[in-house]
């Protein structure tokens, strides 16, 4: 199991999960803690609990229970024994750890001026165990670009837990690389990384692998990062996480007005339920977006439903998992 | 000859046990003082500099001197080393194992102790009030240190020759 996901857990559970499978080990995607009630792993899409002696079950009475000390031990050693330096992150209700790994967090609520002020009595964690999948975006690119450099602005189009934050980083390290065997330069990439997912930065440095011409703006809303990055960096692409808001509409039109092309993602189970989103069925009829990626679970997470131009006539169609 | 060999040893054994009884009342506010001072320096990593405990921790274990120092920079290494045990315990066990080398008493001790239960654990603003309350306490302390110091230090020392010399006289 991964080193990094180990040092954050306390040794009981540390044992635990070395006891498990080491096929589940190496392929859990979650691991959930909650304090005084059964431990769980998310496993090949499936809820599991796990016993003391690291057995899968879906008895919950056979499972261990997390303590009160095991909490206390797993923020301490998230934070390194400074929960004073979470202020943010205990705002924001999850932190990003060595590796990319998110783990979120819930608690009790401090507020503050009817905003939340930061979390205590912790008692939740969810461990999501960060996959990077080097190389998926590389039969795709071809299809977002036109002449061969000229980048699409792209829509990813896929329901939760489909990979397309997966997609969008691999489509930006391969941007930002390029292809010299092809005589293809890399491009300038600005990732606006609002809930530091796609990146994972801790301190600044991104743990995921985005390129070597990538700039991150971590932990920045999208619309006000943006703007910021177009001004500030020059990007000849910018890469953001789930648009959805006005703001994000302005910003990006703001984006193609200056030459800077946007690869964005999209919640949605197909083009037509997010055109019913007006916010974002307004760039579409503008023909902002030129291109439309659409991902589903059918054949395992990453399945390419299919590839789709402004006009929305279909350009790529293989039902296959990228993974 | 043996006896006034004798004689000089005993005066100098309890002189200098009562320089030493001295000293202690002469370092401990000292080391009161250097204690504050750490807890400040502590208070300015964690409020501005946002700095990891055990970063901060070594840099003030390394600016102060004696068993004070070894306070801060043996909690610096323990948060690091002791896999997977509580901020207190790493704190705890580094104020246990240099207490020895201070001058400090149990009740500096127990402040110390009390101070540990909050360490890092809580948000800036809430560690910048218990750092201010335990500063608080040591600066009371110190001041008791230094009533004790002014009575006291003089009086261990005289009493330590005046006790050898009394012996001598009682074995003659």
């Amino acid at each position: 199991m991964n080193k990094e996901i180990l040092a954050i857990l306390p040794i009981s559970i540390r044992q635990i999960m070395q006891k498990l499978n080491e096929i589940v080990q190496k392929d859990m995607e979650e691991i959930r803690i909650r304090e005084k009630r059964p431990l769980e792993i998310v496993y090949n899409n499936q809820h599991l609990f796990i016993s003391e002696a690291g057995k899968l079950t879906t008895n919950d009475q056979e499972a261990y229970i997390p303590t009160k000390e095991d909490t206390y031990k797993i923020l301490n050693l998230i934070s390194n024994h400074s929960i004073y330096r979470l202020e943010e992150e205990l705002k924001r209700g999850y932190i990003t750890i060595q590796g990319g790994h998110r783990i979120g967090i819930v608690g009790k609520a401090i507020m503050e001026n009817g905003m939340v002020k930061s979390l205590k009595d912790i008692s939740s964690f969810n461990i999501r165990i960060a996959k990077q999948k080097i190389g998926i975006a590389k039969p795709i690119l071809p299809f977002l670009l036109v002449d061969g450099n000229i980048i699409q602005n792209t829509l990813i189009i896929s329901p939760p837990m489909c990979g397309k934050t997966t997609l969008l980083r691999d489509i930006a390290r391969e941007l930002s690389r390029g292809n010299p065997q092809l005589g293809k330069s890399g491009k300038k990439v600005g990732i606006v990384d609002e809930r530091s997912e796609i990146a994972g930065c801790v301190e600044g440095v991104p743990q995921n692998d985005v390129g070597p011409r990538t700039d991150i703006l971590d932990a920045c809303p999208k619309a006000e990062g943006m703007m910021m990055m177009i001004r500030s960096m020059s990007p000849d692409v910018l890469i953001v996480d789930e648009i959805g808001r006005q703001e994000d509409t302005l910003a990006i039109t703001e984006a193609r007005n200056s030459g800077v092309s946007v690869i964005a993602t999209a919640h949605g189970l197909n083009i037509e339920e997010v055109m019913k989103r007006p916010t974002i069925s307004s760039l579409i009829q503008q023909e902002i977006f030129t291109r439309f990626i659409l991902l589903s679970r059918k054949k395992g997470v990453g399945t390419i439903e299919g590839i789709f131009d402004g006009q929305l006539r279909q350009i790529y169609f293989k039902e296959k998992s990228y993974v | 000859m043996f006896k006034l060999l004798g004689a000089t040893l005993v005066i100098a054994a309890s002189t200098l046990l009562g320089f030493q009884i001295a000293r202690n009342y002469q370092n401990r506010p000292l080391q009161l003082r250097l204690l504050q001072r750490g807890l400040k320096m502590l208070e300015t990593e964690i409020v501005y500099g946002s700095v990891p405990l055990y970063q901060a921790m070594n840099k003030i274990g390394a600016r102060l001197p004696g068993g004070v120092g070894l306070f801060f920079s043996s909690a610096g290494e323990n948060l690091i080393t002791l896999d997977g045990a509580s901020t207190f315990e790493c704190w705890r066990a580094s104020i246990e194992q240099n207490f020895f080398q201070t001058a400090l008493k149990k009740e500096d001790k127990d402040l110390l102790l009390q101070f540990g239960h909050t360490l890092g654990i809580t948000d800036k603003e809430d560690q910048m009030k218990h750092i201010q309350l335990t500063v608080e306490g040591l600066a009371t302390e110190e001041q008791i240190a230094r009533e004790e110091q002014s009575k006291y230090e003089k009086l261990s020392k005289n009493l330590g020759v005046l006790l050898g010399i009394l012996v001598v006289i009682l074995m003659y």
